[in-house]
């Protein structure tokens, strides 16, 4: 049994508690109506915000049941079992902890994660990190540059990418417009003709499992192979992947410049954070970028489009593709700036 | 006379505050208040976007375990639970290891769940096995793994079988040496407590609710608090100055830990961090990340505290830190 004076105190703090969780109910609402979700969640997890909401509407109704009425004594009688905080600072502290998210999410700007945090995070590049990215440019510029090196980049790299896949076009020059590669009307005419059969066995020859294989094909056939919202990280995998095959071959893709202290003028990373559940686990994946003489690097986070051609390089003992930039225009962060990983759908939730 | 008027005045006041609260939240009547937005350092909104997208994350997960531990309050006895838990140490251990192939909890869901099967009767070492294999051997965290190493499938057998072999140790070591109960609030009384709660069998529903209110800001305090440390952490710590640190295979097995501890990721989502660190570590160190950070992290240390006593949080935590360390030492990969 409650003293009154102690029914007055656990009475008050279940008025703080609805307030509370009505701050919650309220910043979910913003969320969901706001579309902002997307930014703190990937899209599997939405549905979960909304069995959130409807468990924080149920809680706050309840709890103010319990502030009104006193804590019922019908259904308990039990101080100090219930974790009710004691004392005033001890409250202040556990209550403006609660308070802390949702005073955060009301009324700090949103804003999209960038390079800063990149640089905490640490890049993941295409087969290698920003390190070796460092390491390829020394390379490649240094004295030791193998093969067909020059200081003009563009055509030396150009002649690179030629070198390393060379033997593979010649050998399959006769098969062009054979019936098998009109998957695609328009891959007829490019540069690469192969059945779709002799691709996939090129590509099955490494075993990396059916997804990849498929993927690898697919963006092999196309003259440019687009790196968008929806394909980026497998893609990016599937190119780290099948390197060598993929290197000469022509991409365009999107995302945010992304810049190291050692790069060159010419040198950045077009950049995306991948979000796996939330954005607390995001990842940075990008491809690394060179520009032809001449042409000026946009500024850090600002968003860009980047067409080219990919180069192996060479970076210590392992091998890097470059993307020899051959247009770059300036665009808008989209409005979902994530990208997420294709074949992890369907985990919880299922949405 | 005098006073109860006071207080149904007070008590009507602060109702009416919350229902003019609802309507303005009904209406939209607050938005104009939120377009003022300050301007901040780019770090701290960093800060807050981990901040809140961790607890947005967790919540849900949290409110789950609840309520799961809610509904096991009212409507499991205590009967049950002990007819259930195998008797033998032998037979209940590889039992609980297995456990969350029935019930895939994630470590932030499992806790209010343990924490009410121990009150009902289940012996703390097998509770404890529960707790520490439950949060990886379940299908949703396999899955996600096999999809984060798609180049080493194997990594899976590894998760699996280390987080098996750990739990059922420290099982072990718990059921040899933890005598005393160590639940912060004595058994006894809990149990005396919720005698009082079945008397009305009627309110059951209600009492469930009621309790998840209490239990949401009981564990919610430190899931928060856990959330902001580690948010800050990963905004201000450049993850480069630890892999410099963890360049031999010991100290490389300590940072990958360290930084599971600190990150306090959900068990689902940690495969996808793990395999961004592959170029700088062994598959061994990685493999110690995946299997120490759903079984102890920042965020669920808080929250043990608030079911454990502080001495059995600190022997659990040095006892799975020994052995997950000790079995990724020693198991060959790759």
């Amino acid at each position: 049994m409650y003293g009154s004076s102690e029914v007055r105190r656990v009475k008050r703090h279940y008025y703080v508690r609805s307030f509370l969780l009505l701050g919650f109910c309220f910043w979910l609402i913003d969320l969901i109506a706001g579309g902002t979700i997307g930014l703190y969640l990937a899209p599997r997890l939405h549905g979960l915000a909304y069995v959130t909401l409807v468990i924080m509407l149920l809680l706050t109704g309840v709890s103010l049941r319990q502030a009104i009425m006193g804590p019922a004594e019908e259904v308990c009688d039990c101080p100090g079992e219930h974790g009710i905080p004691q004392g005033l600072w001890r409250s202040s502290i556990v209550y403006g902890l609660f308070l802390l998210p949702v005073v955060m999410g009301l009324f700090m700007p949103d804003k999209i994660l960038g390079s800063e945090l990149a640089e905490k995070k640490g890049l993941n590049l295409l087969s290698g990190n920003s390190k070796l990215a460092a390491v390829a440019r020394g390379e490649a510029t240094g004295v030791g540059e193998s093969g067909s090196g020059g200081v003009d980049r563009t055509s030396g790299a150009e002649e690179a990418g030629k070198g390393g896949i060379g033997a593979a076009k010649g050998a399959v020059d006769g098969s062009a417009g054979s019936p098998e590669s009109v998957t695609q009307p328009q891959k007829v005419e490019t540069a690469y003709p192969k059945t779709t059969e002799e691709i996939r066995k090129m590509f099955n020859s490494e075993g990396f499992g059916d997804f990849y294989t498929d993927l690898a094909v697919g963006l092999y056939q196309q003259p440019v192979i687009v790196l968008d919202d929806h394909n980026f990280l497998d893609g990016l995998t599937t190119l780290e992947l099948y390197q060598k095959q993929f290197a000469g071959k022509k991409l365009e893709t999107m995302g945010f410049i992304y810049t190291e202290p050692h790069f060159s003028e010419r040198e950045f990373v077009v950049a995306r954070f991948s979000v796996s559940c939330c954005t607390a686990d995001a990842g940075v994946f990008g491809v690394m970028v060179e520009l032809p003489e001449g042409m000026k690097r946009g500024a850090r986070d600002s968003w860009v489009r980047v067409g080219g051609e990919l180069v192996l390089r060479q970076a210590g003992d392992t091998k890097l593709l470059v993307l020899q930039a051959e247009k770059v225009t300036q665009v808008l962060a989209p409005r979902n700036p994530y990208v997420y990983y294709q074949n992890a759908e369907g985990g919880l939730l299922g949405q | 006379m005098v006073y109860r008027l006071r207080a149904l005045l007070l008590e009507s006041g602060g109702a009416l505050l919350i229902g003019l609260a609802m309507v303005l939240v009904a209406t939209g009547g607050l938005t104009p208040l939120l377009s003022w937005r300050m301007s901040w350092a780019g770090a701290w909104l960093d800060v807050k976007t981990l901040f809140v997208s961790i607890v947005l994350e967790a919540i849900p997960f949290v409110l789950l375990g609840v309520f799961f531990s809610g509904l096991i309050q009212t409507f499991v006895t205590e009967d049950q639970v002990r007819r259930w838990t195998p008797k033998l140490p032998v037979v209940a251990i590889p039992f609980a290891s297995l456990l969350g192939f029935l019930f895939p909890l994630c470590e932030c869901a499992i806790i209010p769940v343990i924490r009410r099967l121990i009150q009902k009767g289940m012996p703390v070492y097998v509770g404890i096995v529960f707790l520490l294999a439950g949060p990886i051997v379940n299908p949703v965290v396999l899955t996600a793994t096999y999809t984060a190493f798609q180049r080493q499938p194997e990594m899976v057998f590894y998760r699996a079988g280390v987080a098996l072999l750990v739990a059922m140790l420290a099982g072990l070591i718990m059921w040899l040496f933890v005598r005393r109960n160590p639940l912060k609030i004595g058994v006894e009384r809990k149990t005396r407590h919720e005698m009082s709660h079945q008397v009305r069998q009627a309110k059951k529903w209600g009492a469930t609710l009621t309790h998840a209110v209490d239990e949401f800001f009981d564990m919610g305090k430190y899931l928060l608090f856990g959330a902001l440390v580690s948010s800050v952490i990963q905004t201000f710590v450049a993850r480069e100055t630890l892999v410099e640190i963890g360049q031999t295979p010991l100290s490389s097995h300590l940072v990958m830990m360290g930084l599971a501890y600190v990150f306090s990721l959900c068990s689902e989502a940690d495969a996808f961090i793990a395999a961004s660190f592959m170029g700088s570590f062994q598959p061994g160190a990685l493999l110690s990340f995946l299997v120490f950070g759903p079984m102890i992290d920042f965020k669920n240390t808080l929250m043990l505290m608030s079911v454990f006593t502080f001495r059995f949080v600190v022997l659990l935590v040095a006892v799975v830190s020994v052995l997950v360390l000790a079995a990724t030492m020693w198991i060959p990969i790759g």
